[in-house]
């Protein structure tokens, strides 16, 4: 617990109104989407960067943790006070779009702007923001930047961090630091703002970020590719890549997903299908939509493709991007409880990867469906349990992981360490790569108050 | 009165159904005019569970978190899991109504709600007195406050009360020459003493179809407003007295056709589900029966007769620039909101305001008047889209939305007037404005 007097003194920065501790807003901002809870002793609204940096100094000063948090959308605990101390929350104050730049083409935002208002904006503006998490309509860019959030747009545009051009962000110490330029090239000092991407809230508070955007392209198709395994979707997918294909997104579902898309929703699917992937290809000109639909269905069906649909409008698009859209939900038939992992592997090792995991599912005797994205090798994985099995599930989790950094992998592609995946690191980091983490995380914050030992550290 | 801790309503059932995601805050209404988790849908169901598990207090605090919910079911909308965030409101609403009693001034308004022949009179009296407090608007919008009432403060824009009401102005039965078609009409309290020419407008519309119509004179208000205050004895009373009298005639009518989205949407679904959670499941079977009949106005005309061929035929007929509000008990709760715009559209030039599925900000009668700083909040971003389309008329087949939209235009210096569809659409028919 933290002292009434600390409690005074943050009430003397950020003012009467933005600062609590009564019961109920320790309860509000005590879980994130990890559903875990902890409550902190109090919540502090900062309305700018100077409160920020006021805040951090005096916390600094009396090692009071601090646990930034954005939209608590996180699937790791990133958003979670697991060691009590205060909440700073951006999202009251700190939730402005502060300009866009057509002319540079970037956008400079408060870190508590909501992912998809962002998009909204920039296509007003003819432009495009194309990275999409899954949870785009709610989390903020702050909680994208620190956890390099990616979504389905990534097998063409990139993830987060490839549209960060630079960011503000205060030091534990109160320092106001800019990393990074609106400039295209900038080679001048260490690049500070690679390092503070997907660092969880544990090295410095993002207060504003200046993001890319490119044109808006013109025409956008959906298209579909049914399969009666994944080793030829796989295929499908190497084949058609190397042939100039650059589809925007390029999303697998296994059998088990498709069964129970078929079962639970009745989805259109022929009940044979092993495989199937889905995705939008985009472009400028019509005939560069025509190429790439081309040159996808010639793979797909020289890899044992029996059939290949492409939308005719946005409501055919909507039927196709259904299943998988709705495929994370339709796998509650296989177990009342599911415990899903975002491993990602080399796009190669994608079929072997899979092999392996329904392996492990096997000997532990658990329906393991898998989905994601084909185009950049990340795999939801979903080891579907009993509620009563959790000490087995997570052994079979723990062996996946093994595997997977066996073949090349790693144990996030999207959704970060946190806490969940904290006890893992020592799997995919040896020793003295946890110790050049843990002396960055030092040089940082030498106090050790910023979300304290999250990511293993 | 604090309630033993086996008699509350089971919120945690629905707490363990909440996986957490964050979906439903960005739509809500609440945070987004105080972006502050307790505030919001999946802070709302957190701590109704914790208050059930005996973690949190209901004092003045808790208190007025939950009585900031706008009742506007945006969260229930995106939610994956369609967890009734506004149904576990209107529960804790009971409780904290219990504990902290329910302010007079809308314990009286209740009371009178329940009883037909007071309101009536005071309603008379509300019109006669009304020069005392109130000053008519020019435009014919509705009365300013002339000084500070309690919990009402000085210049806000009220609806105006009609002398008599619609229920009084009118006979019990309307026949119509070798009709086909029987209905009811509920006509709802802001329509039976406020906005009388709705009712006049729908008759109007009815007889032009040659509809044989009921005015059940002794329906009491639908219940919505005490149940989204909490105030369950009164919902208890309302809706079994009116349950009784409706079944005393509906075998003989096609359907109860409802001008208003908020009593539409509370027959036919609320009082379901007030049953359900109070057990009273002989009741529930009954509001269930009589659920299959219950029809917004516009719903029943669009499906059920000819009335789009109808409007048709006159053309565009009125010079006038339309722009249609969704009500939240309309859209969202019933799934309407293609039938008015497509009956409009035939006389009336449409056009659509940027976000038409934004909730107006009206929320209840403790919003309206305790908490009227966050509904004044909620209005603003809801006249300047108004306002951007540049239409003459915003409609919206709900009354409530007309308070709220008119004191929000009024405030933003916005010139366009409201207007229920049912009024536009008699107009375009021929039937004079007033
Ligand atoms: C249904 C669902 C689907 C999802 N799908 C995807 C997906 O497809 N791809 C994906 O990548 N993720 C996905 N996620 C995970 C999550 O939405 C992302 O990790 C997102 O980036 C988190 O953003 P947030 O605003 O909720 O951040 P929070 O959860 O609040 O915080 C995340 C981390 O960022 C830190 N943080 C937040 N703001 C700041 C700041 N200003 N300065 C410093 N640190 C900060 C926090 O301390 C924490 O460690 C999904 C989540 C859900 C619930
Ligand atoms: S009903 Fe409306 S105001 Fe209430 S929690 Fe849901 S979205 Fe928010
Ligand atoms: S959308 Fe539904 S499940 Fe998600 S946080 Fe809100 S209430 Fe909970």
């Amino acid at each position: 617990m933290i002292k009434d007097k600390h409690i005074n003194a943050l009430r003397d920065i950020v003012g009467e109104d933005n600062i609590y501790s009564d019961k109920a807003h320790l309860i509000a901002y005590s879980y994130d989407a990890t559903r875990t809870k902890y409550e902190p002793d109090a919540v502090v609204f900062p309305r700018d960067e100077d409160d920020i940096s006021d805040i951090l100094k005096y916390c600094n000063r009396y090692k009071i943790i601090i646990t930034p948090r954005g939209a608590g959308s996180g699937f790791t605990g990133g958003a979670l006070p697991a060691h009590g101390g205060i909440i700073l929350a951006m999202e009251k104050h700190m939730n402005k779009i502060l300009e866009i730049d057509t002319q540079n083409m970037v956008a400079v935002v408060q870190p508590a702007v909501i992912n998809m208002d962002l998009q909204k904006e920039a296509q007003r503006h003819g432009l495009f923001y194309p990275p999409d998490p899954a949870s785009e309509e709610y989390s903020t860019l702050g909680g994208n930047v620190s956890e390099n959030a990616g979504g389905m747009r990534a097998a063409k545009y990139g993830i987060t961090k490839d549209f960060v051009m630079a960011l503000r962000a205060v030091r534990t110490n109160g320092d106001i630091i800019r990393a990074g330029k609106k400039t295209i090239k900038d080679v001048a000092g260490y690049n500070t703002a690679g390092i503070l991407i997907a660092s969880e809230g544990t090295l410095a508070i993002i207060s504003e970020i200046t993001l890319k955007l490119i044109p808006m392209p013109k025409y956008k198709k959906t298209y579909m590719g049914i399969f009666s395994d994944v080793d030829s979707a796989m295929n499908a997918v190497f084949k058609s890549l190397s042939s100039g294909a650059n589809p925007v997104a390029m999303e697998f579902l296994d059998k088990l997903v498709i069964e129970a898309l078929i079962d639970k929703l009745g989805v259109d699917l022929p009940k044979d299908a092993g495989a199937v992937l889905v995705g939008d290809v985009d472009g400028n000109v019509s005939d560069e939509i025509d190429f790439q639909l081309k040159t996808l269905e010639e793979s797909f069906k020289e890899n044992g493709a029996t059939e290949f649909r492409v939308a005719k409008d946005d409501d055919e698009a909507k039927k196709l991007w259904y299943a998988r859209k709705n495929a994370s939900q339709s796998i509650t038939i296989y177990g009342n409880k599911k415990l899903n992992e975002d491993i990602s592997v080399p796009r190669s090792m994608l079929p072997e990867a899979l092999r392996n995991i329904y392996k492990i599912g096997e000997k532990y005797g658990f329906k393991v469906p898998c989905f994601g994205h084909a185009g950049d090798g990340n795999i939801h994985v979903n080891v579907m349990i009993d509620i009563s099995q959790l000490e087995e599930g997570e052994k079979a989790i723990e062996e996946i992981f093994q595997m997977v950094v066996d073949i090349g992998g790693t144990l996030s592609g999207e959704h970060g360490i946190g806490t969940s995946k904290a006890p893992f690191m020592g799997i995919a980091f040896n020793n003295e790569e946890m110790n050049l983490f843990r002396d960055i995380k030092r040089a940082f914050d030498p106090n050790n108050i910023l979300n304290p030992y999250k990511m293993g550290l | 009165m604090s309630k033993e801790l086996s008699e509350i309503f089971n919120f945690s059932e629905i707490t363990d159904d909440c996986v957490k995601c964050g979906k439903c805050i960005p739509v809500c209404t609440i945070h987004q005019i105080n972006p502050d988790e307790v505030t919001s849908p999946r802070g709302f169901i957190e701590l109704l569970g914790q208050y059930q598990n005996g973690d949190l207090e209901l004092d003045k605090n808790a208190k007025d978190i939950f009585e900031s919910c706008f009742l506007c079911t945006n969260c229930v909308d995106v939610c994956p899991n369609s967890l009734p965030t506004d149904m576990v409101i209107e529960e804790v609403r009971a409780d904290i109504a219990d504990k902290f009693g329910i302010a007079t001034f809308k314990r009286v308004f209740f009371w009178l709600l329940r009883h037909r022949f007071a309101m009536d009179m005071f309603s008379k009296m509300g019109y006669v007195f009304k020069g005392c407090m109130l000053k008519s608007d020019d435009k014919d919008r509705g009365l300013f406050a002339r000084f500070n009432l309690p919990f009402i403060k000085k210049g806000r824009l009220l609806p105006s009360m009609a002398f008599t009401s619609f229920l009084n102005s009118h006979k019990e039965h309307i026949p119509a020459k070798d009709s086909k078609q029987k209905v009811a009409i509920f006509i709802g309290c802001l329509g039976n003493y406020n906005y009388t020419n709705i009712g006049s407008s729908l008759l109007y519309i009815l007889e032009k179809l040659n509809v044989e119509v009921f005015i059940p004179k002794k329906q009491l208000c639908c219940g919505a407003p005490a149940y989204f205050t909490g105030d369950m004895s009164s919902v208890e009373y309302m809706t079994t007295k009116n349950i009784e009298y409706f079944e005393s005639f509906m075998s003989d009518y096609d359907a109860m056709i409802i001008p208003e989205a908020t009593c539409s949407s509370m027959i036919k679904h609320d009082w379901e589900r007030f049953f359900a959670n109070h057990k009273m499941p002989e009741w529930e079977e009954r509001a269930k029966k009589l659920s299959g009949k219950i029809f917004m106005a516009t719903e029943w005309l669009h499906s059920q007769t000819n009335l789009q061929d109808m409007l048709a035929k006159e053309g565009k007929n009125i010079d006038e620039l339309v722009t249609y509000h969704d009500p939240c008990h309309a859209r969202k709760t019933q799934d309407i909101y293609t039938q008015p715009r497509e009956l409009l559209s035939q006389n009336y030039n449409m056009i659509e305001m940027s976000d038409p599925n934004r909730c107006c900000g009206f929320g209840g009668v403790t919003m309206q008047t305790e908490k009227f700083k966050f509904a004044k909040l909620a209005g603003t971003p809801k006249a300047s889209m108004i306002r951007d389309t540049k239409a003459s008329i915003v409609s919206a087949e709900c009354s409530a939305c007309r308070v709220q939209i008119s004191e929000s235009l009024n405030d933003a210096n916005v010139e366009t007037i409201f207007k229920n569809p049912i009024e536009l659409i008699a107009q375009a028919l021929g039937k004079d404005e007033k």
